[in-house]
């Protein structure tokens, strides 16, 4: 079970840039953070690994968003 | 599901390259007003320059907007680049083009439908020998090479060329920044014979495909270049690295510390399969800087402008991923010269 991954991605998102504030769910992955799709798409295959599941990373970087990224792996675990 | 060649009967003889003259770098394409400037686009790709058939006065004005003017525009065919590549790849063979039997060719771009590209390459070689295109988008090279090595020895001659012409900056739309940064012209060749002994031998091949993504990189007839650019990001290095691992699996290669040539889709993507995939960095070769994405001759043109640097024992790892999608590996064994 994972309840609540948001910390297992914040840890993968801190790997790509340097923010030291605080990320939330609506924090920009592109504006606020800095990072460009290919480091998007280097966190999302770092999340497959690390959940063992396909992420759709056209999805992610068009929401753009922490919680964006959040949901899709939830959703990639089949939970709400 | 997948074709794997343990035991291929393939010896490579030489390969050669060749790239256009006309530099596409990343102040011209700033210039062009994509929106992008040139520390963007080395920053997301790690691509400096690219070359080009078309020229630029031509681009500037066109943007090539109607990618069916390219043909009649731009500065050589792909049999002519092909010729080329060819011509270098015998030289290094120690051959003439005599000695070839056969001449398969293979591109994500061909000029014509039809006939097959392989004969307008030996028209231009003087050749009078059987020809045929075999084509898997970026991993056309791998699947060249991989139904060649199974094919029985007394079945093909004692040479055969295969050559990958990948003039794709004709469709390039330049209104289009995703695609403008990224491609660029380059053409392999490498001369390579099923029972007579070579400067490398083949000791592995591999291809495998997932034809539901077939949809995920095209270039329609007459049409632009497209693709979902993050998701064939992802793919391109989740497929490198994977297939990297079970060649090392299938081969127990890690320990020989192999060179590694990836698919020269673009740096950031190629220094990140190396990091999933435990490839060693200075083993790592690589021209995508300085040509771009050139298609299904990426790869190859890497070992051939580096033709000289394997030394007897080294061993050579191919990684190609590419549009279908496909994806698949070769590994060289290199020998005394």
């Amino acid at each position: 079970m994972h309840a609540d991954v948001m910390p297992e991605v914040l840890t993968v998102l801190r790997r790509y840039c340097e923010a030291s504030g605080p990320l939330d769910r609506s924090t920009r992955l592109a504006e606020d953070l800095g990072l460009s799709s290919g480091k998007v798409v280097e966190a999302l295959l770092d999340l497959e690994d690390q959940f063992d599941i396909r992420l759709d990373a056209s999805r992610l970087v068009r929401s753009g968003t922490v919680g964006g990224m959040a949901d899709l792996v939830q959703a990639a675990l089949g939970e709400p | 599901m997948s074709l794997l060649l343990s035991t291929p009967s393939l010896y490579l003889h030489g390969m050669g390259h060749h790239h256009p003259d006309t530099v596409l770098d990343n102040r011209f394409l700033q210039e062009l007003d994509l929106g992008v400037d040139e520390a963007w686009i080395l920053e997301r790709t790690g691509i400096r320059r690219r070359r080009t058939v078309l020229p630029l006065d031509y681009i500037r004005e066109t943007r090539n907007a109607d990618p069916r003017e390219a043909d009649a525009i731009a500065s050589l065919t792909d049999a002519e680049t092909a010729e080329r590549a060819a011509r270098l790849a015998l030289e290094r063979a120690g051959l003439t083009t005599e000695a070839i039997g056969l001449v398969v060719a293979g591109s994500c771009t061909g000029q014509h439908a039809t006939p097959p590209l392989a004969s307008a390459v030996a028209d231009r070689l003087g050749l009078a020998v059987p020809c045929l295109d075999l084509n898997a988008a970026c991993c056309t090279f791998v699947a060249q090479l991989q139904l060649l090595g199974g094919m029985a020895p007394g079945a093909l001659p004692d040479y055969i060329l295969v050559v990958t012409p990948d003039n794709t900056t004709r469709t390039v739309d330049y209104r289009d920044r995703g695609a403008a940064v990224l491609l660029g012209d380059g053409t392999a060749a490498a001369v390579v014979s099923p029972r007579v002994p070579g400067v490398a031998r083949l000791t592995s091949a591999r291809l495998e495909s997932d034809p539901s993504g077939w949809r995920a990189v095209h270039i329609p007839r007459g049409r632009h270049f497209g693709q979902d650019g993050p998701a064939v990001q992802a793919f391109a290095i989740r497929a490198t690295a994977d297939t990297y691992r079970q060649l090392c699996r299938d081969t127990g290669l890690e320990s020989a510390h192999p060179w590694f040539i990836g698919h020269q889709a673009n740096l950031l993507m190629l220094v990140a399969a190396l990091r999933r995939c435990g490839a060693a960095p200075e083993r790592h070769l690589f021209n995508v800087d300085e040509f771009g994405n050139c298609g299904s001759a990426g790869g190859p043109t890497v070992l051939s402008q580096q033709w000289d640097r394997p030394a007897a024992g080294d061993l050579v790892a191919m990684v190609l991923v590419g549009s279908g999608l496909s994806w698949g590996s070769l590994l060289f064994e290199f020998s005394g010269r």
